[in-house]
């Protein structure tokens, strides 16, 4: 599945920057996203993603890797890991790339992802969907969260 | 392998409804199984109580209802392929129940089940809609009534709160004179795509349809503008309008990529299969039997 939204934000890069490396501030823009903590700074991160499809819940603890930085306009994330109990492996990698536009920010948010197991037998169509209201979700609350 | 979960056989509603409140989502309902069952197989769902409702009183009911039938959440879909109500005043519904899934899932599954667990690939859904169908929800706070399109929310998910049992569902017969198709495709076990249409007449023209279009998005919809478009011709004409509104309605569906294809597939599938359902309702509502045949195709 892949997903990519353009959005427009109030605040110029640098400020958009700098709460792109808030921790608690960018999990609480997360749906689901919890449980996140610093392995190594600016390098290594753990969380735990819980996302619900009807009766089946998906917990995984996430592995999240930064794969490339170019400050203050260019964020590349892996995040890897799996939900023992579905038996189903996710990978994601997201790219982040902030421009100016007028006064406040563009940021452009790419997200590919893989769900592997007995998931998939929902069907790919099911998972786009909810990685497109988690994407979307994410961008409403990190405008809200950046604009106060 | 199954893991160990308590197994609840509630003589109420209200008994139901305290375990679902007391345990969340570590309770899921249960009655023909055919759903819930396969997903907790599948190690997909985990629950601590499953809690049985077959034994309910009255929950698997089909009756007249003030004008409506309605159809009572355990009602099996063999109970409601045979039951003397559903031939008098939704004869096509029954022909649905017929044709859903094989027969050790229609012995024992359930429309309720169907309704709640809201998998995409389904009937019973897309034809309620065509009956304007409204949904029954019951704790034990109450009883609320949801209007079908409003229940069903996306992919396997619904309205229903978490201390809800889906009790009952009411259909509105057609008026006098109505006539209407049900035609499914699919290669696979669940249906790739499944229209349900209902022309009401008023004389030999067109007073009122309805379109619903299924299993080729996240929930069943219905196709509004494609009614609204059928609206006041004659039914004699519709032949040579059906490209038009066929090509409204695959125009108003949502449909997405999975298992049984891509969504542009889905789309363009629909237009040909609202196409063919609008044509066989249009010759059943004139008298006729267009006796068609399409290869995947099953025509209620």
């Amino acid at each position: 599945m892949r997903v990519v939204r353009d959005l427009d934000v109030a605040v110029p890069p640098p400020a958009l920057w700098e709460m792109l490396w808030d921790v608690p501030r960018m999990v609480a823009c997360l749906p689901g996203c919890g449980e996140a903590r610093e392995i190594e700074p600016h390098r290594r991160y753990e969380a735990r993603m819980t996302q619900r499809v009807g009766p089946i819940t998906l917990s995984v603890p996430l592995e999240v890797t930064v794969s490339g930085v170019v400050p203050p306009t260019s964020l590349a994330l892996e995040a890897r890991g799996r939900d023992g109990a579905l038996g189903a492996n996710v990978a994601m990698s997201v790219r982040l790339a902030v421009a100016p536009r007028e006064a406040g920010s563009r940021v452009r948010i790419e997200a590919e992802g893989k769900i592997l197991g007995k998931l998939g037998a929902l069907g790919h169509g099911i998972i786009q969907r909810k990685a497109e209201e988690l994407i979307d979700e994410f961008g409403a609350r990190l405008r809200r969260a950046v604009e106060g | 392998m199954l893991r160990p979960f308590a197994l609840y056989q509630p003589a109420t509603v209200a008994e139901a409804s305290e375990v679902l409140a007391r345990d969340g989502r570590d309770a899921s309902l249960y009655a023909g199984g055919t759903e819930v069952l396969l997903i907790l197989k599948a190690g997909l769902l985990r629950v601590r109580s499953l809690i049985d409702v077959k034994r309910v009183p009255g929950l698997a009911e089909i009756r007249a209802d003030d004008g409506h039938l309605s159809i009572g959440a355990t009602a099996t879909h063999r109970a409601v392929e045979r039951a003397p109500a559903v031939h008098a005043r939704c004869p096509l519904v029954a022909g649905v129940a017929r044709h859903v899934a094989n027969i050790r899932v229609r012995n024992v599954g359930t429309v309720g089940g169907n309704l709640a667990f809201a998998d995409p690939h389904s009937d019973l859904a897309t034809v309620f809609l065509v009956f304007d169908a409204v949904v029954r929800l019951a704790s034990r706070a109450g009883e609320r009534e949801l209007p079908l399109g409003d229940f069903v929310r996306g992919a396997y998910e619904t309205a229903r709160a978490e201390d809800e049992l889906l009790t009952a569902v009411r259909l509105a017969p057609w008026p006098a004179g109505a006539a209407g198709a049900y035609v499914k495709f699919g290669v696979h076990e669940r249906p790739t795509l499944g229209v349900a249409v209902a022309l009401m007449r008023d004389g030999a023209a067109i007073a009122g349809a309805r379109v619903a279009v299924g299993c080729v998005g996240p929930r069943p919809q219905r196709a509004g503008a494609a009614e609204e478009r059928l609206r006041g011709w004659a039914l004699a004409d519709l032949e040579r309008h059906a490209d038009e509104v066929a090509a409204l309605a695959a125009g108003e569906v949502e449909p997405v990529t999975d298992l049984h294809g891509s969504s542009e597939y889905k789309r363009d599938m629909t237009r040909v299969f609202v196409r063919r359902t609008l044509l066989v309702a249009a010759a059943r509502a004139a008298g006729r039997d267009t006796h068609a045949r399409h290869p995947h195709t099953i025509i209620v």
